[in-house]
């Protein structure tokens, strides 16, 4: 982790669900394309820091600013932004993948990777095309017209994950995302993530509660009861 | 897990569920509250109007064989009202004699008894001016067909004149007549020979026929809320090893439980309207509430039917969790057959042509359209919504419109809840063509003269005739103007069955009260004679013009009220079934107005396609019933344009609605 540019800078974040308090005060930083694990019990805070961070929630306190990569734009404060704001920020800077229920169930795999695109303004013929490119590196080839249905839980995770980097993301956010596999496919689904975050040059903020996954990233952040209770590096990055 | 751990877990599953699940519950609820609504006060019309035919039974009695009496019954006019008029006699001693109906005996000869809203014109009249003479007493309800109708009941000797001869058989005119006859009492068969109400009855019957299948749509609907979630649970209890029954005894509690709530809320509400409905006049006079309170009996057989249709909705999709438990939660995409459809289409539109060849405006051919044309629609729509997905795709793809591309695919995928979505609208459409050709032309028919007053004469009756309508009328104080017709040009067309029929023409007097007393001598002077001015039968005429106008507007405009309630509903419905999806796609970045167009484009599209093909449809199956006698005119095209803007009006509004379902699930 040598680079000293952040893409996310999270301060001072509290939020809570109806009065009852869930985050007190957390800080965190993700650097540019570094990978951050997000561990602690089920409960702690780590679905909502993370949707937090993705600007799908706006926090009580506190701040989330977002750098985009190469400084290629000023920075923004995601917390402070309306909703359609943030909901492009999501389609266009960042990827998200979750344990399961993200992919239409009746659109084929080509098309379910191509949604960000054409929300985008992109043809369906470019868009498709740069769909059918992640087929392959993706361990998906030739199932492209398949429906969601007819995927193993491992393919349809692939897919999502597909889906998640083909606009080439700033940041990775990826909430248990192997949660719902097996633990041979869940470290399949995962090398490949690791690999495409690494060629995209992306962040990855992975919310998980398995050691050894959270052991493969950069960073390893714990939460405990809504603080970060220790930060410390991956011991296989 | 017994039975009483199947209610148990339907409880618990009950009060387990979030707040989506409460709103379908309810929504669920208010479905079936309208659908039995509507069913019951369809009911309610129906046996009232059934009723009325009853009790205008004795009117036109049948000959008896052991005759005690003799009756006649002639229709006249008063203030161009019809006054059905029954003239009665016997030799034998009254207190043998059968009293008719809403009378406690047999009028004395030379009596008059008349019903209370007759009783209330005639209060008004000067005694010289009394059309059936003194008026001796009221007829209690029990005779009637209603608060306003207007009869007498006329006492006389056996050698009154009136009774005697052919008598009147054949009045082109709406009214009850019957010819001289000899009767045994007044419970007896009605002779043949339709009677106005018989129109009106049948009118019923098509109106329910019409309005049955948006209801059982609306129920069936109601029963779909909250199916894919339901499925999900079941699927899920399947794989933990539940019983067939106690699977099918889940769905049944969970189903019928707001059904019962909304049945008995339907029950509360039709009751309430019904004071409201016995306000409508039907054939110039109202229905009384007593009549169209379907009774005890009625009510819980709507009430069962609802439960019964809500759980075998319900339980329809059971068989292939059943089957493939894992196939629900993997959501597959169902196998669709297409060909037979077709075939059942063609068939079935082949069986029309040969049903209703020969047969005009028969009821039973109705029927038998409808059942077929519904059932058509159902096999062949989800065809038409899965071509026109495969072609959204494709348009989505040419263009990059994402939410075109979404919907084209869920059509294709499930062109079945697709159609469900918009079948009720298509099918208020059907309707909405069919009545548009059924209606009667919008323009007034006018009859005869205004304030010429024809009495229907035979031949050798005429010059008499003309005598004593003279005399009558110089009694009267009044000018005679009497002229003998022979026939043609005359307002009523009549026939004794024996010889030409002639008429008497009698021009009345501008002066209203001299006019009222020309009427009430020639009533008096011939008592059981048909008889009516111009003004009267085209009064009488678009009574029934306007009485259906009015039913036709009401059962469209139900018919569309079901059908948005339905369209909202299947539409909350999808998102809630969705909600996951739609929700992890939003926090993914797709904006909700995309997944919101998607819904609008599977939708609106479609829909309007369908619904022009159900006006269509309408108007080419009534052609053959009505025999190209009505016709699109004036008011049946404009009646068609409205209900067509209505009906996507109420679409938008029952996606809009949805919309906010949509927001609040999502991105809640
Ligand atoms: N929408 C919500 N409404 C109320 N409480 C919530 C909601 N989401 C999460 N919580 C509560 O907030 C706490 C943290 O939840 P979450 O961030 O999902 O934890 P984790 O992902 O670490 O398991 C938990 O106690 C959970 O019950
Ligand atoms: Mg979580």
């Amino acid at each position: 982790m040598n680079s000293t540019n952040t893409v996310l800078i999270a301060h001072g974040i509290g939020h809570a669900y109806g009065g009852q308090p869930v985050l007190h005060g957390v800080d965190c930083v993700i650097p540019e394309a570094a990978s951050v694990a997000l561990m602690g019990p089920s409960g702690s805070g780590k679905t909502t820091l993370l949707h937090i961070l993705a600007g799908i929630l706006r926090p009580d306190a506190g701040t989330v600013t977002f750098h985009p990569r190469g400084r290629r734009r000023g920075a923004v404060d995601v917390s402070q932004l309306g909703s359609e704001a943030r909901a492009a920020l999501r389609r266009s800077d960042f990827g998200l993948v979750f344990q399961s229920g993200q992919l239409l169930g009746e659109l084929t795999a080509v098309e379910n990777i191509a949604l960000p695109l054409l929300l985008s303004g992109v043809s369906y013929a470019e868009a498709s095309r740069r769909a059918h490119d992640l087929l392959e590196p993706l361990g998906l080839p030739g199932l492209g017209d398949r429906r969601p249905g007819e995927l193993s839980g491992g393919q349809q995770q692939r897919v999502a994950i597909a889906r998640a980097v083909v606009t080439r993301p700033d940041v990775l956010l990826a909430d248990e995302p192997t949660g719902a596999l097996d633990r041979r496919t869940g470290h399949e689904v995962m090398d490949l993530l690791h690999r495409t975050r690494r060629e995209l040059g992306s962040s990855l903020v992975l919310v998980t509660h398995d050691p050894e996954m959270a052991a493969r990233c950069d960073v390893v952040l714990r939460l405990t009861d809504g603080r970060i209770t220790d930060v410390h590096a991956g011991a296989m990055a | 897990m017994n039975n009483s751990a199947v209610l148990q877990l339907a409880r618990r599953l009950r009060r387990g569920g979030g707040p989506a699940d409460r709103r379908t519950w309810w929504l669920s609820a208010a479905t079936v509250a309208l659908a039995v609504t509507v069913a019951l006060l369809t009911l309610g019309v129906n046996l009232a109007l059934a009723d009325r035919g009853d009790r205008t039974a004795w009117l036109r009695p049948a000959a008896a064989s052991n005759p005690v009496a003799t009756q006649v019954t002639s229709t006249t006019y008063l203030d161009e009202k019809p006054v059905t008029v029954i003239r009665l006699a016997s030799d034998r001693p009254r207190a043998a004699l059968p009293a008719p109906p809403g009378m406690n005996a047999f009028p004395r000869a030379g009596t008059t008894w008349v019903s209370p809203a007759l009783a209330d014109r005639l209060a008004d009249l000067p005694a010289k001016v009394q059309p059936f003479g003194k008026v001796s007493g009221r007829i209690g309800t029990e005779g009637l067909t209603g608060p306003d109708q207007l009869v007498a009941v006329v006492g006389t000797t056996t050698g009154d004149p009136t009774l005697h001869g052919a008598g009147w058989s054949l009045v082109s005119y709406p009214g009850d007549f019957s010819p001289p006859t000899p009767i045994a009492g007044f419970a007896g068969t009605p002779a043949g020979g339709d009677s106005t109400i018989a129109q009106y009855v049948a009118l019923g019957k098509v109106a329910t026929v019409l309005l049955l299948v948006p209801v059982l749509t609306l129920v069936g609907a109601a029963a779909r809320l909250g199916a894919g979630r339901r499925a999900q649970r079941l699927a899920t209890l399947r794989l933990a090893g539940a019983s067939r029954r106690q699977l099918a005894g889940l769905t049944v509690l969970e189903a019928d439980a707001p059904a019962l709530v909304g049945g008995l809320a339907g029950i509360v509400a039709s009751w309430s309207t019904l004071p409201l409905l016995a306000q409508v006049p039907v054939d110039g006079s109202r229905l009384a509430v007593g009549q169209l309170w379907p009774g005890i009996t009625g009510t819980v057989l709507v009430l069962l039917g609802a439960l019964v249709f809500t759980a075998a909705s319900a339980l329809l999709p059971l068989s292939r969790i059943l089957r493939n438990p894992l196939a629900i939660t993997a959501e597959h995409t169902a196998r669709f057959p297409i060909w037979w459809r077709i075939l059942a289409a063609v068939a079935a539109f082949g069986a029309f042509f040969v049903v209703t060849r020969d047969k005009g405006a028969d009821l039973a051919a109705v029927i038998v359209v409808f059942a077929v044309v519904f059932a058509v629609f159902g096999a062949i729509g989800p065809v038409v919504l899965r071509l026109w997905g495969a072609w959204q795709v494709h348009h989505g793809h040419r263009t990059g419109n994402a939410g075109a591309m979404i919907a084209g695919r869920r059509l294709q995928a499930d062109p079945r809840s697709g159609w469900r979505a918009i079948s009720g609208l298509v099918l208020a459409c059907f309707v909405a063509g069919f009545l548009a050709l059924f209606a009667p032309a919008g323009n007034q028919v006018v009859y005869g003269v205004a304030d010429r007053l024809d009495i229907a004469v035979t031949q050798s009756q005429t010059a008499p005739a003309l005598t004593t309508a003279r005399a009558a009328l110089r009694d009267a104080g009044v000018e005679p103007r009497v002229s003998a017709g022979d026939g043609s040009g005359a307002t009523i067309f009549a026939s004794t069955g024996e010889g030409e029929t002639r008429s008497v023409m009698v021009q009345l007097p501008h002066d209203p009260a001299a006019q009222q007393r020309a009427r009430a001598a020639i009533q008096r002077a011939f008592p059981a004679t048909p008889m009516a001015t111009g003004a009267d039968v085209t009064a009488r005429d678009a009574v029934y013009g306007k009485d259906f106008r009015r039913s036709s507007l009401v059962v469209l405009g139900l018919s569309f009220l079901m059908a948005a309630a339905s369209t909202g509903i299947v539409a909350a419905a999808a998102v809630l079934d969705r909600r996951r999806t739609y929700r992890r796609l939003w926090q993914a970045g797709v904006p909700l107005r995309v997944l919101d167009r998607a819904r609008v484009a599977e939708s609106v599209g479609p829909a309007v396609l369908c619904a022009a093909l159900g006006m269509a449809a309408g108007a080419f199956v009534a052609l053959p019933i009505t025999k190209g006698e009505g016709a699109l005119a004036g008011g049946g095209l404009l009646q068609l344009a409205a209900t067509a803007a209505a009906g996507v009006a109420g679409l938008c509004v029952a996606l809009r609605g949805s919309r906010g379902l949509l927001h609040k699930t999502a991105s809640a």
